[in-house]
């Protein structure tokens, strides 16, 4: 194995979900022949319009969706068809962060307990050390260990999505996959936990995949930004490529559609249509420069 | 400019949990004219929404108005009765919320629930108020609107069903639009043609709006007036260019310095305002922004600044004991 070999790799992968009512007979892939390559110590940012199938691409490649087709590896490891077995010491690797922490935090335990789960799980350390371990997370992401014992109610939207990330990095992962983390914070804190972010990634040489619609941040964080339209990654590219010579028509669209907090700017915006039938589906990835793809 | 039709003056909104008591909207006057285009920007907890589901007679069990009052086209709302209240609302004032789906009642068609509107405000009879509906229908963009008349909400999407909300809301041709966060759940393309059928609206029916939102850069484009908002109170307010160019307020300023700019540098971290958003029962005495302000003077921390004039741009105002740029120049910027 090699360093350059891509930490996450998905490869022609597709996700239907079987309807079980009896008018749909087929249903649509939500997921379509997507290959992605996220390289270690990479940011991938993944944009799209919602039921594009972004939130569950980050699913399967977490494996927390079975893939109905196409194939995953995770560091180097073919994880396609793993059993929860083989899949048990990987996830200590591979861990989540959701976008409501408000949903995610269990309303009657402890928070520090939370954040010590993982510890409990894939870890031999004993109580003290435990706890020793989790007081340090706490300061890892900004918050006083001294709050271990208290319960979520007790805490903001900020630092509860704090609390949520010092336990997905609890267990050393590797890789984490941020699914709209933002999304749910006031905006006088999303700044402070993007920084968050970005500095976790620069001290524990992390690897995201960070979906979200906030472009302005994505174009900010991330390395890579993927444009998923309708199941399909339309678009990928370096951040700066993407944004600044957007190529796909569905891009360009959203593009222009995004509020900028600039009033002249904003009167100045001409705002593209992208109109799906005037477009031909696309078959495949196609270079138009360096390392910066569409789908044609 | 022209008469306000509406005018706020001392509103203050007052929550009871067990012993303590918040005021989640602390004391806010303001006016919005005739055919303008105010945008209310601020986070949770800012009052944004509270006072004007009080406006509405709307407020959620525990809430009270504790003072203040609300004249709109001449009439203090906070006086009227239940009766009196429904009728002003749908009829003058229309509303779109963030959820579409929770607005719409879904054992009824669309089509039927426009036209309720219609015939309980205007009277009309069933027949009349169904082809006016349709017509609605077809001027907030919704394809083959006869057929759609007959679907439910759910077989609608997102976007299309903050439509038919618009549709409803419009439906009596309301002197004033209040559309709170109406586009927040909605992807940015669709928010865009939401933004514009409004604004296309607004310039056909000769409306007022309110446009209340967290989403900075929606209100940059589509406000002629901002109005920014913290734990209940206004801490700024004025022509959009103005406040957005020249912000008075260090929240206004930290705000859109928080934002990631196109051309940031990478690996240059955010500015990053510090400390929690505030809590309405624990309010300080002073300025509510003083503890996450670097440029708080100590007056800050005692008394809570009442709006002033900004230089000499018309309708510019903050609330703020400090000015500003003198701050920032003394304090060497905030790192």
């Amino acid at each position: 194995m090699t360093r350059t070999e891509p930490l996450v790799r998905i490869e022609n992968a597709t996700k239907v979900y079987e309807s079980r009512g009896w008018r749909n007979a087929r249903p649509a892939p939500v997921v379509n022949g997507v290959s992605l390559d996220i390289a270690r110590r990479e940011i991938v940012g993944l944009v799209g319009e919602s039921g594009s199938g972004k939130s569950t691409l980050g699913r399967m490649v977490l494996r927390l969706e079975t893939l109905t087709g196409g194939r995953l590896w995770f560091d180097g490891q073919e994880i396609t068809n793993a059993s929860r077995n083989e899949m048990r010491p990987l996830r200590k690797a591979m861990q989540v962060v959701f976008q409501d922490p408000y949903a995610a935090l269990s309303p009657r335990m402890r928070v520090g307990d939370f954040v010590a789960e993982p510890l409990c799980v894939h870890s031999g350390r004993n109580r003290s050390e435990r706890e020793e371990r989790v007081a340090e997370l706490f300061s890892t992401v900004g918050l006083d260990p001294a709050l271990m014992r208290r319960f979520p109610h007790e805490f903001s939207g900020g630092q509860r999505q704090r609390i949520c990330i010092a336990r997905a990095i609890a267990s050393d992962p590797s890789f984490i996959v941020a699914d709209e983390p933002i999304t749910a914070l006031d905006v006088s804190i999303q700044a402070q936990i993007v920084n968050l972010f970005k500095e976790l990634q620069q001290r524990m040489g992390l690897t995201y995949l960070f979906i979200a619609h906030d472009l302005s941040m994505v174009r900010y964080l991330c390395d890579r930004v993927a444009v998923m339209l309708r199941g399909r990654i339309v678009e990928i590219g370096p951040a700066a490529s993407v944004f600044g010579n957007p190529l796909h028509p569905y891009t360009q669209a959203l593009l222009s559609a995004a509020p900028v907090p600039d009033p002249d700017v904003e009167r100045r915006r001409t705002r593209l249509i992208y109109d799906p039938e005037r477009y031909p589906a696309g078959e495949a990835l196609e270079e138009r420069a360096p390392g910066h793809f569409l789908l044609v | 400019m022209a008469e306000p039709l509406f005018r706020i003056r001392n509103l203050k909104i007052r929550i009871q949990n067990g012993g303590e008591t918040g005021y989640p909207v602390n004391d806010i006057s303001y006016d919005l004219c005739e055919n303008e285009t105010l945008g209310i920007v601020g986070e949770s907890g800012s009052g944004k929404s509270m006072h004007v589901l009080a406006m509405l007679g709307l407020l959620p069990r525990g809430l009270a108005v504790e003072s203040g009052e609300i004249v709109f086209a001449g009439r203090d709302l906070l006086k009227m009765n239940a009766q009196e209240l429904r009728n002003v609302r749908g009829k003058e004032i229309g509303i779109v919320f963030q959820d579409p789906m929770t607005s719409l009642n879904p054992v009824l068609t669309v089509g039927r629930q426009i036209s309720e509107v219609l015939v309980r405000h205007k009277r009309l009879d069933w027949r009349s108020a169904r082809a006016r509906a349709r017509e609605l229908l077809e001027l907030v963009g919704i394809p083959d609107a006869e057929r759609r008349m007959r679907a439910f909400p759910f077989q609608f999407s997102g976007g299309m069903r903050q439509r038919v909300m618009i549709a409803t809301a419009l439906a009596c041709e309301p002197r004033l639009l209040i559309a709170d966060e109406a586009t927040t759940a909605l992807d940015v393309t669709i928010q865009a043609q939401v933004i514009d059928l409004i604004r296309s609206l607004k310039e056909r029916f000769g409306m007022s709006v309110l446009w209340i939102t967290h989403d900075i850069g929606v209100v940059a484009g589509f406000a002629e007036t901002v109005q920014v908002m913290y734990a209940g109170q206004i801490m700024e307010r004025g022509p959009v260019r103005s406040v957005f160019y020249n912000p008075a307020s260090a929240y206004t300023w930290s705000l859109l310095k928080s934002l990631p700019r196109p051309d940031q540098v990478a690996g240059e971290p955010l500015y990053q305002i510090p400390g929690q958003p505030p809590n309405p029962f624990r309010l300080a005495k002073g300025d509510p922004f003083a503890e996450r302000n670097p440029f708080a003077t100590p007056r800050c921390f005692e008394e809570r600044p009442a709006l002033r004039p900004v230089g000499d741009v018309q309708g510019h105002e903050v609330a703020a004991w400090y000015d500003l740029k003198t701050r920032i120049r003394e304090t060497g910027g905030a790192e």
